[in-house]
């Protein structure tokens, strides 16, 4: 329904879309921006560079070949495996929580966390690199104990939106489960 | 403060000007009293490590926190303990992973932890930056930071130094250079001033001197502990050479050959608790000396009451917490006159002698003789005294006059830090620093492009002004005087405040308008001022309350008329309640029949409250079940399977059930458990009411349309069909009539 600007905690603008398909169930979709062409140019370029001046050294026609091997299989590890384009949550009441995350190539990985294995969902902060930053993460507990945690899983792991983004899709998150509970 | 001082001060070895109550500080105090600081103690030493230096942080990081002012404390990650931790009252502590190399203390390199203090500082908008121990690299490194960075700075030393090995000329250069241009520095007792003083060749003027302070709770004197057919010396200390651990093995074997009733008991461990169990083996006194090993803080006071007296041999301390927690317990304290033991009990509490064993002795026996006679005073007098002298709310409020002063001094720019460095820690040194300062302030910038400022997220305060800890408290604190002239339904007073100039339409933190305010306290002239200066009707606070819902809250039927003329939306967007649903639970009737009137839906069904319908029953408003029920509300809608009929029965609503059986509600729907009305209730005339309806001697007065009317007796056959003959329920949940038509029509 509604679609904003916010940006990720570099400075890179993302988008986050919010549907509500029933008063049960929404999904959350953040979208980071497509992989820069400029920026793949630029890597190529380096490499290349790199291995000509080599080259140029060697007189070793394989130093040429196994740089062009190695942007192509850099290329395709980095949008199978590295670059996600879009993470969805999806929140539906009684039911349970689906993640999932497409990567530039196409690729899903999906996964669901039941409502009984839900204990809540959280804005938490923590030490990333040399920065201290907030995220967003659903606290698991085992349906047995309901009142441990015993695991954290964290949401928007690869765009890592900033507050102002995650307090939305928390406020949303939590009219839902005010509802199931 | 200055009064009680002189009483305990032997030796007041600077003039009074240069204490933290400078009359300068006073003039100044007056206006000062309001100003909130964000404070971030820095110290390598805090829980879970034990010890003098981080209780102190913690207690006045509370007293400051009681005090209104934020506190956040950035030190080291402890083994598994990293990341961020809350404790009492919201004081937020940075566990931060940089890498422990000797003593819990973190290396320095002056610049390794710039990017995660620097985060720190900006996300939580520090204005001074305290730090702790001259022992801790992390602090030293914070105020180097800070400095690049802008920001004032304290630092407080808690202990002494000598001047004569080579270990303590490094140690006091590295001091020099870092203070040189701190703005203030907190020293724990006179003596300890002096040291700092002389080591780090400070101008005295910026050094203070603030006392430790003691939990007076905690340490309670218990005479009934002790055993009173002996005399029993406690001695509580680590067992190092500092703490004068060979003195105390000369004093033993003397003493316990002149007084055969004499014990010692000594708490702590340490390297030379071997020479304390030669001495006991050599002089066979395994049952009068006992050595009790490393003890938790919590047991100190266990081991302190059992005694008569305690001893400290210390040769030196900057300001000794032990013998004041001995003489809280009441025991009479004998102690060497070093450092700024002097300056810390008052004459009558203390038997001072000088560090060698004969002095000691004959300080110890003294007191003996005098416990013999009874001449001494008992534990709870002394206990009285001690308690008032060190508290950390004292401690708190004087730290708090340092900040203010602080806070009122420029921060050098970077050319005047270099002028300072090159001029007062020596040529090379000098030259060396400035370089690193220089290199230390183009990180900075790096880091700045890096990520800007701007981008690094605010964080939410859990203690200071702004704290979101005790919402309740603090959503008061940003209101402006209209919120409470339109609350407190004052016209006069809030005509003039919008003639003045105040925004109509100011929000708090929490979204709340004036106009929510007044609607609050359903005042309508107040309302229509505000409407008329352009408020907005349709503004929503952050617990998604608008003022149309705030008046139906309140109750005023014109208020609400008002409202609705001005705003267009009945309900906001939200999901967990509305303003029909308010006036029905609260039995405003006026208000549900005039927001009926305006068209609202009258079976509208929130999820996690139902239907007004079932708002009204739940709370057993007459009225409003009967103006909900003309106005043609569902008599079978409720909360899910729930009808209002259940809820009636359930809170014993005796003219809602028959109320709702005229309008035709289904005494035999069962609810989400499986259960009918009739089971529900347990008053006499419900059970009547319902019980002649089952029998079929129910009216129907429905006001729908006549095909519905037809519909309705052979809707309810064909329900009862479809639950008694094992096809599956019709009525999932709630007003399922269109369905079960179809159903109808379709067989």
């Amino acid at each position: 329904m509604a679609e904003e600007e916010f940006t990720d905690i570099n400075g890179n603008s993302i988008s986050l879309d919010c549907q509500t398909h029933s008063a049960f169930c929404r999904e959350f979709i953040v979208t980071s921006p497509k992989l820069s062409l400029r920026k793949v140019m630029v890597y190529t370029c380096f490499i290349w560079l790199f291995a000509y001046a080599v080259f140029f050294f060697t007189e070793n026609t394989a130093v040429l070949s196994s740089a062009i091997l190695l942007t192509l299989a850099g290329m395709m590890i980095h949008i199978h495996f590295v670059k996600v384009d879009h993470e969805t949550l999806l929140i539906i009441g009684s039911l349970g929580v689906q993640l999932s995350s497409s990567y530039a190539s196409g690729r899903e990985s999906t996964t669901f966390i039941e409502m009984s294995k839900l204990k809540d969902i959280v804005i938490n902060e923590a030490v990333y690199m040399h920065s201290i930053i907030y995220y967003l993460c659903i606290l698991i507990k085992d349906p047995a104990e309901p009142e441990t945690v015993t695991s954290i899983v964290p949401l928007f792991q690869s765009s890592k939106p900033r507050l102002n983004c995650l307090v939305q899709v928390y406020r949303s998150c939590q009219e839902i489960l005010a509802q199931t509970r | 403060m200055g009064n009680r001082r002189r009483g305990h001060t032997h030796a007041p070895k600077t003039p009074p000007s240069l204490d933290t109550h400078s009359p300068n500080t006073l003039r100044h105090s007056d206006h000062e009293q309001g100003v909130k600081h964000r404070i971030c103690m820095v110290s390598d030493f805090f829980y879970p490590n034990m010890g003098g230096v981080e209780s102190h942080i913690y207690q006045l990081s509370q007293c400051l926190i009681e005090k209104g002012h934020k506190v956040v404390i950035a030190t080291h990650a402890y083994g598994d303990r990293r990341g961020i931790r809350y404790l009492t009252n919201g004081l937020k502590v940075y566990y931060l992973p940089l890498q422990v190399m000797y003593n819990q203390s973190t290396a320095t390199t002056c610049f390794h932890s710039l990017p995660l203090l620097r985060c720190v500082f900006v996300r939580e908008r520090i204005t001074i930056v305290h730090a702790h121990s001259s022992f801790s690299a992390m602090a030293h490194d914070a105020l180097f930071h800070a400095k690049t960075m802008g920001l004032n700075t304290v630092f407080t030393d808690h202990s002494l130094f000598g001047f004569a090995d080579l270990s303590s000329v490094l140690t006091n250069k590295l001091l020099t250079v870092s203070l040189c241009d701190t703005n203030h520095i907190v020293c724990v007792s006179y003596t300890s001033k002096e040291n700092t003083v002389l080591r780090a060749a400070l101008d005295p003027e910026i050094v203070s001197v603030i006392p430790n302070a003691v939990d007076p709770t905690d340490f309670t004197p218990d005479p009934s502990r002790r055993d009173n057919s002996k005399i029993t010396i406690v001695v509580i200390s680590r067992l190092v050479y500092r703490k004068g651990i060979d003195l105390l093995s000369g004093i033993i074997p003397e003493l316990c050959g002149k007084h055969p009733d004499l014990c010692f008991l000594i708490g702590g461990e340490g390297p030379k608790r071997i020479i304390l169990e030669e001495v006991r083996e050599k002089y066979q006194l395994h049952d009068r000396v006992r050595l009790l090993g490393a003890l938790d803080h919590k047991d100190v006071r266990d081991v302190l009451v059992q005694g008569h007296v305690f001893l400290n041999t210390s040769l030196t301390e900057a300001f000794c917490m032990a013998i004041v927690e001995g003489a809280s317990c009441g025991l009479h304290v004998v102690s060497t006159r070093v450092g700024g033991i002097p300056e810390v009990l008052p004459d009558e509490l203390v038997t001072l002698c000088e560090p060698s064993v004969q002095s000691l002795c004959d300080g110890l026996e003294a007191v003996i003789a005098r416990i013999r006679t009874g001449k001494v005073a008992s534990p709870a007098t002394i206990h009285r005294k001690v308690r008032t002298l060190y508290t950390w709310r004292n401690v708190a409020e004087r730290t708090e006059k340092v900040y203010n002063r602080v806070c009122r001094e420029s921060v050098l720019p970077l050319s005047a830090r270099l002028h300072r460095l090159s001029s007062h820690c020596g040529t090379v040194a000098g030259s060396i620093f400035s370089f690193v300062a220089v290199i230390n302030f183009l990180f900075l910038l790096f880091l700045q492009w890096l990520r800007p400022d701007h981008l690094i997220d605010v964080a939410i305060d859990a203690s200071g002004p702004h704290s979101r800890l005790g919402q309740h408290v603090s959503s008061w604190d940003d209101r402006t005087p209209l919120h409470d002239a339109a609350l407190q339904g004052r016209l006069l007073p809030l005509r003039r405040l919008l003639s003045q100039g105040y925004n109509v339409g100011m929000a708090t933190l929490d979204g709340i308008t004036p106009l929510h305010e007044a609607c609050v306290g359903g005042h309508f002239t107040c309302a229509k001022l505000l409407l008329e200066h352009g408020a907005d009707a349709n503004a929503v606070s952050f617990d998604e309350a608008t003022p149309l819902f705030s008046a139906c809250c309140s109750g005023n039927p014109a208020l609400v008329s008002l409202i609705l003329m001005y705003s267009s939306a009945h309900h906001p967007a939200h999901l967990l309640s509305s303003p029909l649903h308010e006036a029905a639970k609260r039995g405003h009737t006026a208000c549900v029949e005039l927001l009926l009137s305006q068209g609202v839906n009258v079976d509208m069904e929130v999820p996690s409250i139902g239907t007004p319908l079932y708002c009204a029953c739940e709370s057993k408003s007459t009225d409003c079940v009967q103006s909900l029920l003309i106005s043609g509300a569902d008599a079978q809608c409720g909360r899910g399977l729930d009808t209002p009929l259940h809820v009636a029965a359930r809170v014993g609503g005796a003219k809602e059930v028959e109320l709702l059986l005229e309008h035709g509600a289904d005494q035999s729907s069962r609810n989400s458990e499986g259960k009918k009305p009739l089971e529900l209730t347990t008053d006499q005339t419900i059970k009547h009411l319902l019980q002649t309806a089952e029998d079929g001697v129910c009216v129907y007065t429905v006001t729908g349309n006549p095909w519905e009317r037809k519909l309705r007796p052979r809707c309810e056959h064909l329900q009862r069909r479809v639950r008694g003959g094992g096809l599956p329920r019709a009525r999932s949940s709630g007003c399922n009539e269109h369905t079960t038509t179809k159903l109808l029509l379709t067989m």
